[in-house]
């Protein structure tokens, strides 16, 4: 993407989509502490039917809020998000992946901080549906 | 030296790589599948990160979620341990591409060994003998059999793309050569989607004897003594023990001096071994390298006292060796057991519990293992559970270790090969003296009792 100069790229194959927007890379974190209370209390509320269901990093990287390090937070806890919607962008070997609310509903609790490491399976927010 | 390393393996090789890191003071990022999360290596490492879920293919497997975790958690540094990605040169060059040191050889050196028939041809180069063989890998039988009419019978066929025992069989006649001929071509496309094979002289009752290699990157190569794995099943090792005994006199400075001569030829860096088998006859031929710390590295490091795991990772990160060759003095003699899971029968459930694990222990005993009770095995994989090593200021005196050590093993609920271990140290004959690559096999079938 660096050598093409594409800013933004989008490929969808067998409804699958995946958008790749090319941005800064991010100072590794410096203060690293352990994310696993908040994963344990997040997969309990998940656990529940009605309540709240968490939405899980599908990647290992680095957890942002907007598209780039500084730029503006796609969302806030209370914003109402559509299906489809921007919620964060994972940062992985240099690629900026967008990763879209898969129903619509209310954003109740944002589990990472901004620039934090993320693992697969980590829980990045819990969205109660509306 | 490096600040944080990322072990990209699970396992007991991911907790000895993070025991020899906490020793260096050196930070560790360990990586697992979803199954994962809680095994030892996992809560043993200063950090962990999920990498995927729990199939080889998506986690320890994958090679982009390494890199992203080393990155995201600021390693300079990645330890493929043994396996999984341990010999793959494509994850070496992208750990590098990513400014991430690999803890291993170069990456040419990675692509070198992997290419058996190439390894091969630069090694008897280098003046080191070779088993008569096929040079190239061969796509039809035709070819087979005249390479097999020059070199004379029995013939091991081996899958081009093979290893750890698969795709290989041994023909005795043409006609046997072209029913092994089509079992290794089929085995090959399957496992490795590579249909070609080679084939070369096949030697019996021949020993597996390979020499420790350690190297920086000044090219100061040293080795370490060898090994003899001559005790295998399914041609996979089962029992090592060092030194060799009864070789040949004369024979254990030439090995050491043909695995020097091979490593040099190639410029080789950090820890290695290199393969041979040796002929009833004394005469022996390279087999191939290894490009890793080997599963059986802590026989030479109870043998010799020198840290193979804290070697290898300054040698990555471009010290230079501390011990010179005159410093390298092998002590004793050292047997490890290589503990497996294994499948017993079809009606067994594919993946069990283990119900209840206890590791002997004792002065000249050391066990390698990262398994607890709750741990699930997945049987068909058949993982190593566990290393027993022995040793003793004398042979017998190790033998009779390990045989008190494998008494007191317990692993309950997933079946092993512990009962088979048990009968091997049992043997009369194993105290006598040198044992070969067909002695267990020789010896199951004399023992098998009859129903």
């Amino acid at each position: 993407m660096e050598e093409s100069g594409l800013v933004e790229l989008e490929i969808e194959s067998g409804g699958e989509k995946v958008r790749l927007v090319r941005g800064r890379v991010a100072e590794a974190a410096t203060v690293l502490t352990t994310t696993l209370p908040a994963t344990r209390a997040a997969r309990r509320e998940a656990e529940t039917d009605n309540g709240p269901r968490a939405i899980t990093s599908p990647m290992v990287g680095t957890f942002h809020r907007g598209a780039a390090l500084d730029a503006a937070v796609f969302v806030e806890v209370g914003d109402v998000v559509e299906r489809g919607q921007a919620l964060c962008v994972i940062e992985a070997m240099k690629m900026m992946n967008e990763i879209e609310a898969e129903f619509r509903g209310r954003v109740v609790q944002i589990l990472i901080e901004n620039g934090r490491p993320v693992e697969y399976g980590e829980p990045l927010f819990l969205i109660e549906p509306v | 030296m490096f600040r944080k390393i990322l072990i990209a393996n699970r396992g007991e090789i991911a907790l000895r790589v993070i025991r020899a890191c906490r020793e260096l003071g050196v930070a560790t990022v360990a990586v697992c599948s979803t199954a994962d999360r809680e095994a030892l290596h996992a809560r043993l490492a200063d950090e962990r990160v999920c990498v995927g879920p729990d199939t080889p293919a998506d986690s320890y497997l994958n090679v982009p979620a390494m890199l992203s975790a080393a990155l995201s958690r600021g390693a300079d540094a990645v330890h493929p341990g043994y396996g999984l990605l341990a010999e793959n040169g494509d994850f070496a060059e992208a750990c590098e591409r990513s400014g991430l040191a690999f803890i291993g050889p170069r990456v040419r050196h990675l692509r070198l060994m992997g290419d058996k028939p190439r390894a091969r041809r630069i090694v008897e180069k280098a003046g080191v003998h070779v088993l008569p063989g096929s040079p190239e890998p061969l796509a039809d039988l035709a070819d087979a059999r005249a390479v097999a009419d020059e070199i004379g019978y029995p013939i091991l066929v081996k899958a081009a793309a093979g290893g750890g025992g698969r795709g290989l069989g041994v023909a005795r006649d043409a006609d046997a050569l072209a029913a092994a001929f089509a079992v290794a071509r089929s085995e090959g496309e399957r496992a490795f989607g590579n249909n070609l094979v080679y084939v070369e002289r096949y030697l019996e009752r021949a020993r597996h004897v390979e020499v420790q290699i350690l190297a920086d990157r000044d090219r100061r190569i040293i080795q370490l003594g060898e090994r003899d794995c001559s005790i295998q099943r399914h041609r996979q090792k089962l029992i090592a023990e060092g030194p060799a005994i009864d070789l040949p006199r004369g024979l254990r400075a030439k090995l050491a001096a043909a695995a020097i001569e091979a490593a040099t030829a190639v410029g080789y860096t950090n820890v290695g071994s290199v393969e041979f088998l040796v002929g009833a006859d004394g005469a022996f031929y390279f087999i191939e390298m290894n490009t890793r710390v080997q599963v059986e590295h802590a026989v030479s490091e109870v043998l010799t006292g020198i840290d193979l795991v804290q070697q290898g990772i300054r040698a990555a990160a471009g010290l230079p060796l501390d011990v010179e060759q005159k410093d390298v003095v092998v002590r004793g003699h050292a047997v490890e057991c290589r503990i497996h899971a294994e499948p017993s029968g079809a009606a067994t459930p594919a993946r069990r519990t283990v119900q209840a694990f206890h590791a002997p222990g004792g002065l000249g005993i050391r066990v390698e293992s990262a398994l607890e009770v709750g741990d699930v095995i997945a049987l068909d994989e058949e993982p190593l559970l566990a290393k027993v090593l022995a040793h003793g200021a004398t042979r017998a005196e190790a033998l009779g270790r390990l045989r008190a050590a494998l008494a007191e093993l317990v692993i309950d609920g997933v079946p092993t090969n512990l009962a088979l271990h048990r009968r091997v140290l049992a043997d009369p004959e194993l105290d006598r003296g040198a044992v070969h690559t067909n002695w267990l096999e020789e010896h199951e079938q004399a023992s098998r009792p009859s129903h």
